[in-house]
């Protein structure tokens, strides 16, 4: 009985890596779009789309039915409730990359604003955070999590910058108004992503320790649950 | 090399899949045989054996350039080597006894692993690892043992230099292309011109024609360059060792170049120490490096500026410096000058009228002659080239 839970929860693990690829490859694809000016990778990015929506309600079902039948406990609970957040957490990334393309798509029709360097470096620090909270996620590491959430600080540093920057293009011509504030978009949705990494990192943090870690929480409350 | 270097990893993964089963059946049967003395010392070189067989393959393994990742039919990781930690930023340790799954974070090369388990086919194709520059040829074939499917074995051939190579090159088309385009374009527009009636117009045609020159005289110096360059490039130019007297040599470039000296009051100065300044190198290739920078140091100059040029040598090496008081060079993009084609900004060789391969050139000569060249620069204050060739080239 024992063994077959376990074979559910490795094929469910599996699932959600799949679509974590997936949700990845779309991030990159939104900003390859953006960076290169290729319009086509829009069309990939929306394609994508639909394999993720159709994943995350799979995997929903999945766990629904297993803490229904299995009534799991302990350590198998906190995996199964932070599987379920996981899941919601890489369909919000994949939804953000479509923002990212269709904002994109927008900027194409123009000609570039600015040579665009922080929005890429925020990207490639996002995707960085992502593909190390699924690491965490896989090899259960608490440690490589906790450093995920303190990379967020990065990017909503970048994020600021980028506001600030864009700001005096506006500032200085009314016909930048628009794309800068397309740009200031995309730079939020980046942000957004780097939040979601934050969120599968705390995660993972609750599956491996038992303690939550959200919003600071495990400063005020007592030892670890069990 | 690389078909090689499959078959190797292919025959190594196998081996290392069959005396891992082998260790196990042994292990098995030495459970079973516990207790029973005699067997003992039969079953100990048995085990020994097959641990050195092991042993064995892992080494061969581990010392390949290549990535090797076997895995059985479960999906499970029985072998990673070294090199497939490294191009995944991995390690080693926490490869083995994983799901493959786990371990790649690219949808593209799960997808391709799992299709191989499932068809238990060979198959083939390129990735690139998500993050990272790198660029994989992934090879992935089914491994069967007494006609049982033990899994599949991938090899990943780093393949990143060549597609940057694939990239310069159709970079390098691109670019010949349109600047052969260019000046072609012009001159068939005024030959129309000139055919449409022009030619009649006495005021204008001789304007016409010398345009249509200036555009031919452009292309020929391309082609010339060109030439050159590939003739350097592929190293079927040969050198000769002769004494160059460089101070002679600038004089009879400066010569050349004397027109647009004067129309841009340009001031030279050299300093060379010892003099006679003489070494021994490649005289036409020597004329050819100091042609193209006392070019540059023109074109890029400003109005009543400075060119100087300075040498000067020890037992070693011979130091050229070539300076001017021009618009500089930005830091971002002293190091890709040398660049065939690279532009600094758009509209600044169109002005000069450079083929934009010289200074490509002027580096291919003095890496020939063992040499080095490279460039500093402040923005408005000028740039200078410092080159250096070991005595004796």
């Amino acid at each position: 009985m024992e063994r077959h839970f376990d074979e559910e929860l490795k094929d469910l693990k599996q699932r959600l890596l799949r679509m974590a690829d997936v949700a990845q490859e779309m991030i990159g694809l939104a900003v390859r779009c953006l960076v290169e000016r290729e319009p086509a990778r829009a069309e990939d990015v929306f394609r994508l789309e639909e394999t993720v929506n159709r994943s995350e309600v799979e995997i929903e079902d999945s766990v629904l039915k297993l803490l229904a039948l299995r009534q799991p406990i302990a350590r198998d609970l906190r995996l199964l409730t932070a599987i379920l957040k996981i899941n919601n957490d890489l369909e919000r990334v994949a939804d953000q990359a479509c923002n990212i393309s269709e904002t994109a798509l927008y900027l194409l029709k123009e000609p570039p604003l600015k040579p665009l360097i922080d929005i890429p470096h925020m990207a490639g620090l996002a995707q960085k955070m992502i593909k190390n909270s699924l690491e965490a996620f896989v090899n259960q590491d608490a440690a490589l999590a906790k450093e995920v959430c303190l990379d967020d600080d990065a990017v909503d540093r970048i994020n600021d910058q980028v506001f600030r920057e864009l700001l005096t293009y506006m500032m200085q011509d009314p016909k930048a108004v628009q794309r800068a504030v397309d740009l200031i978009l995309i730079s939020r949705n980046l942000e957004r992503i780097a939040d979601h990494a934050t969120n599968i990192s705390e995660d993972v943090i609750f599956i491996v320790q038992g303690k939550n870690v959200k919003h600071h929480l495990d400063e005020e409350t007592g030892p670890p649950a069990h | 090399m690389t078909a090689l270097a499959a078959v190797l990893a292919l025959a190594a993964a196998a081996a290392s899949i069959v005396s891992f089963l082998l260790l196990r059946r042994v292990r098995a049967l030495e459970r079973s045989l516990a207790g029973d003395r005699g067997a003992d010392e039969a079953l100990g070189s048995q085990i020994q054996a097959a641990e050195e067989a092991r042993n064995r393959t892992f080494a061969i393994l581990e010392s390949m350039a290549e990535g090797v990742l076997v895995v059985d039919p479960e999906h499970r990781v029985l072998v990673a080597n070294s090199a497939l930690a490294r191009a995944i930023g991995s390690e080693k340790a926490r490869l083995e006894g994983r799901y493959s799954w786990e371990i790649f974070r690219d949808a593209d090369i799960n997808e391709m692993i799992d299709d191989a388990l499932k068809r238990r086919r060979a198959l083939e194709g390129e990735h690139s690892i998500p993050l990272s520059e790198l660029v994989f040829h992934i090879r992935v074939s089914p491994v069967f043992g007494a006609g049982e499917f033990l899994g599949i074995v991938a090899v990943f051939f780093d393949v990143t230099k060549l597609k940057q190579l694939e990239k310069a090159r159709s970079e390098f088309v691109a670019n010949v292309s349109h600047e052969l385009k260019t000046p072609l374009t012009s001159i068939m527009g005024f030959v129309e011109t000139l055919k449409e009636g022009a030619i009649d117009d006495a005021a204008n045609r001789m304007r016409f024609l010398g345009i249509i020159e200036d555009h031919s005289k452009k292309l020929h110096r391309l082609i010339e360059d060109l030439l050159s360059l590939s003739r350097v490039e592929s190293g079927a130019r040969e050198f000769k060792s002769e004494p160059v007297d460089l101070e002679a040599l600038l004089r009879q470039t400066l010569l050349s170049f004397e027109r647009a000296i004067e129309a841009r009051r340009l001031k030279v100065e050299s300093r060379f120490s010892p003099r006679p300044f003489v070494f021994r190198a490649d005289a036409k290739a020597m004329e050819e490096i100091l042609s193209n920078l006392v070019d540059n140091a023109i074109k890029y100059n400003r109005e009543g500026g400075r060119i100087e040029v300075a040498g000067s040598m020890d037992a070693a090496a011979v130091r050229i410096e070539v300076r001017d008081t021009g618009i500089g060079i930005p830091e971002a993009d002293l190091s890709r000058v040398f660049e065939r084609f690279y532009r600094v900004e758009k509209s600044r060789s169109k002005e000069s009228g450079g083929s934009g391969l010289g200074l490509s050139i002027v580096k291919h000569l003095v890496e020939r002659h063992g040499g080095t060249i490279r460039a500093e620069s402040r923005e408005n204050e000028g740039t200078v080239f410092h080159l250096s060739l070991p005595r004796g080239s």
